[in-house]
């Protein structure tokens, strides 16, 4: 029997879990988040192939709304790890019984990808019709002196078809790699990977970026033109990606050394297990809070009334929207996945006694830890690179209280969703295992 | 009547509902150190009930119906709550597998229930480490379980079932995922320490040599208990120096009086000193270098 029919037979008898709905509602976030960034990238194209706007701003708005898509790329890719990881949560029991009931490698490892696949063809096409229901939303946003219209951010069927594509794809790849982690063998032995190491050369990965940076727009020693310091910023603002797991790794070691609480210690040893993790969680939303730090300057650089600067502004609170909706998917799905595969340690805290609410405070911290460190981290980096034009950025108060609203928003948002994997917790730690 | 008693009474419980209900217990009652600190093993086939029994006794599955009361009270009259902190202070447990946690290095993980229970961080380590050092584990307080052999990491599971100094420890295949030297080694250990800290042990095993172990075997089938021996007096007092002549044998325990070796005192195990250690048991401080020598060899067999 072929894996797939071995998979439709079981996929039919066990129908979808919980954990399904989960994953597909992960890969249509992650679709509709594409889609609308897509849609916006699209709408700018448009524009300046009618003609329609000056075709130096017009080329320059589609290049940063680019760069804003590809900042939003890393958490689409991590919604998508974390969709499929709740795609294969459980299955390590299913998949080592049929290594002993004489499959192979292969077909286990082909059944595992087709549930994570299939999951995200649903995900995919949910996540268009959001994507279709939210554009006449985006609609509203003025761009250029303009606001969009429905039929400049619905881009080429093509395009749709690529962005489910990708996501497919994306699925694809993430299932690949889970199970290259997990080698289910016929005994089904689970094995933990050793704690993280992080290099220091991410340290120097961002300190080389942010030197010639400092060098050259903060203190002018080199005359560059505005292109350049806009890919000047853009690559400070990527390298955080880099420097972000360590900031986060070095502040939850602190945490764990000071922690007088229970909830505290487990959250930050949870964090320092695995910083990576944690960064993707915010990453997104901390690189978008960086750049929408620096977006925040242009009304304050250009005239009051300077459409481009406004533009750039709005791009960015749209971008730290975007991101935050993003986060906050993420970290809701990312959590419950989590939660998952720590089933038995939620079982074992069970029975040894550990409150509940000290569990979820952990699940909780564990996310409030990376957030603060990441977001915080971010902003102040941002702050510290305009402080050459602090005044003058002080200067057009309502772009910064856009900024700081929506910073503060996200964090709120994101910390809120995790709440939502909070019932799981109880769920899973009193799940009888006695037999 | 010895204060750390836990009286099952009539358990019944089920699994699922209808036609499909599957019963786990059937009329089960026992009493548990009513005399004093004892080693007794459940024993069974698989499907008897008798992991289904120790969570009943544990207060972490409630049964449908009987009563379950630990030093006089009912744990059905306690809040969910109440019987959470119940495990944390009053009971310690050892399972196959899985129970530390991953992130945790093994001082953290034994001082975490004292943490719980409200002891300052230094304190909780303080003591963790104490009873680490005591079961030959110093070297090991950084290391992550990852990082252990199963062995250690059983007794490292050990150190943090007696860290509050229950009053009884439950064990569900404590020995279940380790070879066979290692497994004794950690069975005579895990035997010797509990007693040796005035509490009982209630341990499931499908492995008859474990049950050799222990002073009292009950056996279930069917969810209905079919025997309950209790080893004489003779046996179990020969127990220390069979151990002690080949530390990984099979060799039984009494309960706690016939603990320590023929012509010495039979106090228990000095317990680490810490405030979170109750009064009642104050007697444990006395010192007896015979016996923690045996203790010690158990624990360089366990190596």
């Amino acid at each position: 029997m072929t894996a797939l029919l071995l998979w439709v037979r079981l996929a039919r008898a066990t129908g979808p879990r919980a954990t399904d709905v989960l994953s597909a509602i992960a890969f249509a976030f992650a679709t509709a988040a594409l889609l609308a960034v897509l849609g916006g990238v699209n709408a700018f194209q448009v524009r300046l192939d009618e003609g329609r706007v000056d075709p130096f701003d017009g080329e320059l708005i589609v290049t940063l709304a680019l760069v804003a898509a590809a900042l939003l790329l890393p958490a689409v890719w991590t919604l998508a790890q974390a969709a499929v990881r709740l795609a294969l949560a459980r299955r390590d029991d299913r998949l080592a019984a049929l290594r002993l009931a004489g499959a192979t490698r292969g077909q286990v490892s082909t059944m595992a990808v087709l549930d994570a696949v299939a999951q995200a063809l649903v995900g995919v096409v949910v996540g268009a019709m959001l994507a279709l229901a939210v554009t006449p939303g985006i609609a509203r946003i003025e761009f250029q002196g303009l606001p969009f219209t429905v039929a400049e951010l619905l881009p080429p069927a093509w395009i749709w078809l690529a962005a489910g594509a990708a996501v497919l794809l994306t699925a694809l790849g993430a299932a690949l790699a889970s199970l290259r982690r997990v080698h289910v063998t016929p005994l089904g032995v689970a094995q933990r990977v050793g704690q993280q190491g992080l290099s220091l050369w991410r340290i120097v990965a961002f300190a080389i970026p942010l030197g010639v940076y400092v060098a050259v727009v903060a203190l002018d020693l080199v005359p560059v033109d505005v292109s350049f310091s806009i890919a000047l910023i853009a690559i400070v603002v990527l390298a955080y990606s880099l420097i972000g797991p360590l900031l986060i790794q070095l502040v939850a070691r602190i945490v764990a050394r000071a922690a007088r609480r229970p909830a505290t210690l487990l959250a930050a040893r949870r964090v320092i297990d695995d910083p990576r993790g944690a960064f993707n969680i915010v990453g997104a939303m901390s690189v978008a809070v960086m750049a929408g730090g620096f977006a925040s300057l242009a009304p304050a650089l250009g005239a009051a009334d300077d459409p481009f600067a406004v533009d750039i502004a709005t791009g960015a609170a749209l971008t730290i929207a975007i991101a935050g909706v993003l986060g906050a998917v993420l970290a809701g799905i990312a959590q419950s996945a989590k939660v998952l595969d720590q089933q038995r340690e939620h079982q074992a805290m069970h029975r040894m006694g550990v409150d509940m609410p000290v569990m979820q405070s952990a699940l909780v911290r564990q996310v409030a830890l990376p957030l603060i460190v990441g977001v915080g981290g971010a902003a102040g980096v941002a702050l510290l690179l305009i402080l050459p034009s602090f005044m003058l950025w002080w200067s057009s108060a309502d772009s910064v209280v856009t900024w700081a609203l929506l910073t503060v928003g996200a964090v709120a948002v994101t910390l809120g969703a995790t709440a939502a994997a909070l019932p799981l917790v109880k769920r899973v730690a009193t799940a009888s295992t006695a037999a | 009547m010895h204060t750390n008693r836990l009286e099952a009474i009539g358990l019944t419980h089920t699994y699922g509902q209808g036609n499909a209900a599957a019963p786990a217990l059937a009329d089960v009652s026992l009493t548990i150190g009513a005399d004093g600190p004892e080693a007794v093993a459940i024993m069974g086939p698989s499907g008897s009930g008798k992991s289904t029994l120790l969570h009943v006794l544990a207060g972490i599955v409630a049964p449908a119906s009987g009563r379950v009361a630990w030093r006089g009270r009912d744990l059905a009259s306690m809040r969910d709550g109440e019987r959470t902190k119940l495990r944390r202070s009053d009971f310690g447990f050892v399972f196959q597998s899985g129970q530390l946690l991953p992130e945790l290095p093994a001082i953290e993980n034994v001082a975490l229930p004292l943490m719980l229970g409200g002891t300052a961080r230094t304190g909780a380590e303080a003591a963790a480490g104490t009873l680490l050092h005591r079961l030959g584990l110093g070297e090991m307080l950084g290391r992550r379980p990852g990082e252990l052999s199963g062995g250690q990491a059983q007794r490292v599971a050990i150190a943090r079932a007696l860290v509050g100094s229950p009053g009884i420890v439950f064990a569900d295949e404590p020995t279940g995922a380790l070879d066979r030297s290692t497994g004794d080694a950690v069975m005579s250990l895990l035997i010797g320490a509990t007693l040796g800290h005035g509490a009982s042990l209630v341990v499931v095993t499908h492995d008859p040599e474990v049950a050799a172990m222990c002073s009292r075997v009950v056996r279930l089938q069917d969810g209905r208990i079919v025997s309950d021996e209790r080893r004489s007096d003779e046996r179990a007092d020969a127990v220390p120096a069979t151990a002690h002549a080949a530390p990984s044998g099979a060799a039984p325990v009494g309960t706690a009086p016939s603990y320590a070796l023929p012509g010495t005192a039979s106090a228990p195990m000095p317990l680490p000193q810490h405030p979170s250690y109750g009064a009642a048991r104050s007697e444990a401080h006395v010192p007896n270098p015979l016996r923690d020598a045996v203790q010690q060899s158990w624990i360089e067999a366990s190596r």
